[in-house]
């Protein structure tokens, strides 16, 4: 009886056990700490991605010699998965910071550039004529009809990239990182703390349905007439 | 003149190589030529010869089987899993509200973050792999399932409880095939899922596989040997997605021959 509670309780930590693991690195401020550090990490490959991915989309989707000369390389290098990136992040930027924004930026490139492309390619052939009767230049075209029409394509790719963002970060931080909520459950886990492998996982989970509604509210704020 | 495919098809393969040799293969041939160490970029011909070195060697086939079998069985334990529960959380209703805070919430527990609590459950026991695997394909494969099952035509359930079929009947003469489609396409998604949450499994902790390849090779500073496998692993993936979009092609094409009908 008393052998295999021990057992369970070592493989299976109970309720409190694991709230209790979360309490004590909440108190010492260790929790928030990796947390901030992860999110901070995120947020710099993501935006990096928007940064590039959006504009070379929106290209993509108005110049069919664009489209032809950068499909090949998009194509060539998106089947190579994020995750297999992070051995070559090491040998280029070493273990911390830099190595988690980049494999975040892989991570989020080909979505937000993939999602932008098929947004700029459906915008209405109609709608194009139509501006161009009336005497619009490109300039305008751009910004009047292919942007708007591309933008919920956009703004699914950067939804989309935004919870890759964060699963990316937590695998990469595993590896290469001596911060971060994903180190903090590997360490966990190496120094035999369930409590707080279970906890981690819970934060992990909370932190991405959070960024996953913070972005829906503020899309709805913003730009509410650009739902797909 | 003549054929216009043809001559698109050229066109559009001299563009495609423009582009990787303008946006890949330059910019390495240059920083090669500026003295960036083999250790951050290795020459081009290095690249070539690692293939046929790694190749030759009793290195590369055992990994890409291991990783292989392991994502077979992990992927195979998630569709077993995964389509009977869609189909029935799709067809009734209160099992699915039963169910759904359940999906809703582990949906969000990204697969990676099961990996340190794999370890410790299952050390590096095979078992700790399949069951990321399975975890990663699992509730994609469900979701896809129950949205299959949810898009079939009521007109065709009716149509078919008019002309007499029991319960039983429909779900196997109207339903599955009906849901076929959405299901294969979950497949497909599951599977892209299931690769990367098994080359991520293996980085972190396995003594084989092609995640372990890379890994090892990084760790003795083989910049070549780890590109090479990161491209084994991008030519596995994409094969299986191709495989799958070329079934998903067949299974939409009966579909709409049989929406004519």
């Amino acid at each position: 009886m008393s052998v295999s509670s021990t057992v369970a309780s070592s493989v299976i930590p109970s309720p409190p056990s694991v709230l209790g693991a979360l309490a004590g690195q909440l108190a010492t401020g260790v929790l928030v700490e990796h947390v901030v550090a992860s999110l901070g990490r995120s947020v710099l490959g993501y935006l990096a991605a928007a940064a590039v991915g959006v504009p070379v989309g929106l290209l993509m989707g108005v110049s069919p010699t664009a489209r032809g000369v950068l499909a090949a390389p998009v194509e060539l290098l998106r089947p190579v998965s994020s995750i297999a990136w992070i051995p070559l992040a090491i040998l280029w930027f070493g273990i911390g910071v830099s190595s988690v924004a980049f494999v975040t930026f892989i991570v989020c490139v080909f979505l937000v550039l993939l999602n932008t492309l098929a947004g700029a390619l459906s915008v209405d052939g109609d709608l194009l004529k139509a501006a161009r009767t009336l005497g619009a230049g490109r300039r305008v075209l751009f910004q009047k009809v292919v942007v708007p029409s591309a933008l919920p394509g956009i703004l699914l790719g950067l939804r989309v990239a935004l919870a890759g963002a964060w699963g990316g970060v937590v695998v990469t931080e595993m590896i290469a990182s001596q911060n971060g909520i994903g180190y903090m459950i590997h360490h966990a886990q190496i120094t035999f703390q369930p409590g707080l492998v279970i906890g981690g996982m819970l934060v992990i989970g909370l932190v991405g349905y959070g960024l996953n509604r913070a972005f829906l509210v503020l899309e709805q704020r913003l730009l509410p007439y650009a739902r797909a | 003149m003549g054929s216009g495919p043809r001559r698109r098809f050229l066109h559009a393969s001299i563009l495609g190589l423009i582009g990787v040799a303008a946006v890949l293969l330059f910019p390495w041939q240059v920083a090669v030529w500026l003295g960036v160490r083999p250790v951050v970029l290795p020459p081009l011909p290095l690249i070539g010869r690692t293939v046929v070195d790694l190749f030759a060697s009793e290195v590369l086939l055992p990994a890409v089987l291991v990783s292989l079998a392991r994502v077979n069985v992990g992927f195979a334990l998630a569709v077993l899993t995964g389509v009977p529960l869609g189909l029935v959380l799709g067809r009734w209703r209160r099992a699915y509200q039963a169910c759904e805070p359940l999906l809703e919430s582990f949906r969000f527990v990204i697969p990676f973050a099961w990996i340190p609590l794999a370890i410790l459950w299952f050390g590096t026991h095979e078992a700790g792999k399949l069951f990321i695997i399975w975890y990663a394909g699992f509730f994609l494969v469900v979701l896809h399932t129950i949205a299959g099952v949810r898009g079939v035509d009521p007109d065709l359930v009716k149509a078919a409880r008019t002309l007499g079929a029991g319960e039983g009947t429909i779900f196997i003469k109207v339903v599955l095939p009906a849901a076929l489609p959405a299901t294969v396409t979950g497949l497909r998604i599951a599977f892209a899922a299931c690769w990367i949450a098994l080359i991520a499994a293996e980085l972190v902790a396995a003594r084989s596989g092609l995640g372990y390849l890379i890994m090892d090779a990084r760790e003795f500073l083989q910049t070549n040997v780890v590109i090479v496998g990161m491209a084994v692993i991008a030519v596995i993936g994409a094969t299986y997605n191709w495989v799958f979009q070329r079934v998903e092609a067949r299974v939409f094409r009966y579909r709409s021959a049989e929406g004519r009908l």
